[in-house]
């Protein structure tokens, strides 16, 4: 009895069979690069955060819990943690809100005046953050209101808005 | 009767307290600060003290003045949101279309750098591309940047930067329109013996075009008006418009220049961005 020779059986030499793999995946491949430019300023900022490095924090210089041992010690931190946490909490709610019932009326009625509604949702979307941020500034002057927690709320406030708009009207039109 | 009354007056009900924030907020600064656009200086006033003489020049010498960091501001900002497409389509199309049981997971990675503050990915940025960071010194030994050559305070770090920090803007409205298409007509075009690429230039790219306009513009719009990412990674020569507008009024108390130069960038942007909704024919986004 004669032994089948192996060559009737096609075999893929290994290095057609790498670049065939390397063609199915490449768009995997091309992704994980992508998280990875994504996620490089995260991790370095994570872990030099366990730098022990004293006043700049440019060079290792050594693996410390130091930083992590008192979160509050730097005077203001928690304060303005806090703070952080009240304005994007207010944010959030007053904006979906103000948000939902806008992009309500544009999404699902047709009434006179909805292009210009739609333009006038738009227009803060087009303004660039440091000129919102710049004319409020002078609105609240001129009031003489102190910038401060409101005003800054506000300001967020007006950013986060025409953006939720936009994006539930969105998913109220289909 | 009553009915249909209270049906055409629904939608001004809803819209009415939201307009009535966009006035109090938008609309009423805006107004403000066109007023304070055609002032001038009081003739033996302090600085910071202006008044309003109509003077419409301010624009055209606030233009003539900056319009390099005009122009700078419009090419860095296209230049970002070309490499944020570029980099967001694939990572989009791979999310959407290759990632299986893990896509929600990658679905989350995409916004979870915004968990870290901007501002401190942006220093971070700055770090890693300096001197002591670890992409300068190996690219030196293999002699791929000279001796001399520095990666920050360069308009590549601010282009970079701007592409890095809009990158989600660009990846999300792409996904969602990727994973909308139907995969039917993808494998319809493979029946009618499409290769891959004819596939996606001819089926994919088209159906998913709403998501181009929408991360173009969702990038193009911030980056445009940015100054973060050229304070922090650029050099005096990388300036944009956002700079000006920002030393201008905060620094140089030169608020009627600063608000020149805020309505000649909105213009602009309204201009380039009408412009683009009509080649691009969706209404999507306006």
């Amino acid at each position: 009895m004669t032994k089948v020779k192996d060559a009737t059986i096609p075999t893929i030499p290994a290095q057609a069979r790498l670049s065939r793999w390397f063609g199915r995946n490449l768009i995997r491949i091309y992704a994980f690069f992508g998280f990875t430019y994504l996620f490089i300023p995260v991790a370095y900022t994570f872990a030099f955060s366990f730098n022990d490095s004293g006043k700049s924090n440019l060079i290792w210089k050594g693996f410390t819990l130091d930083n992590w041992q008192n979160p509050c010690g730097a005077p203001e931190i928690c304060t303005a943690l806090g703070n952080s946490i009240k304005i994007g909490l207010l944010a959030t709610i007053f904006s979906t809100i103000l948000g939902t019932m806008i992009a309500f009326a544009i999404g699902r009625y047709a009434f006179k005046g909805r292009s210009t509604s739609n333009l006038l949702i738009f227009l803060p979307m087009a303004t660039p953050e440091i000129v919102l941020g710049a004319s409020l500034l002078s609105l609240f002057l001129v009031f003489q209101i102190n910038p401060g927690f409101w005003p800054h709320s506000v300001s967020i406030l007006l950013r986060i808005d025409s953006h939720s708009v936009k994006i539930l009207a969105t998913l109220f039109c289909w | 009767m009553s009915s249909i009354l209270s049906k055409v007056k629904l939608p001004y009900l809803l819209l009415l307290p939201g307009f009535l924030f966009l006035f109090t907020f938008f609309i009423l600064p805006i107004v403000n600060l066109a007023q304070t656009s055609t002032q001038t200086p009081i003739a033996d006033g302090d600085t910071g003290q202006y008044e309003q003489t109509f003077r419409f020049a301010n624009y055209i010498d606030a233009f003539v003045e900056n319009r390099e960091q005009f122009a700078r501001s419009f090419i860095f900002a296209i230049c970002a949101t070309l490499l944020a497409l570029a980099i967001a389509y694939p990572l989009a199309y791979a999310i959407a279309f290759k990632s299986g049981r893990f896509k929600n997971i990658l679905l989350v990675l995409i916004i979870a750098p915004f968990f870290t503050s901007f501002l401190l990915r942006t220093v971070a940025w700055k770090q890693i591309l300096g001197e002591e960071g670890f992409v300068v010194p190996p690219l030196r030994t293999l002699g791929i940047i000279g001796e001399s050559t520095t990666l920050t305070s360069t308009s590549f770090a601010v282009v970079l930067g701007m592409t890095y920090n809009f990158l989600p803007f660009m990846t999300l409205p792409l996904y969602a329109s990727l994973e909308r298409i139907d995969p039917r007509t993808m494998e319809a075009s493979g029946d009618l013996y499409a290769n891959g690429i004819t596939t996606f230039r001819r089926v994919t790219l088209p159906l998913s075009m709403p998501g181009v306009v929408a991360g173009t513009l969702l990038t193009f719009i911030p980056a445009a008006g940015d100054y973060v990412n050229a304070a922090i990674l650029g050099n005096p020569n990388s300036k944009m418009l956002g700079n000006v507008i920002e030393s201008r009024y905060f620094r140089i108390v030169d608020y009627p220049t600063a608000a020149a130069l805020s309505f000649t960038l909105m213009a602009a942007i309204l201009i380039l961005v009408t412009l683009y909704i009509r080649k691009a024919g969706t209404e999507e986004l306006v």
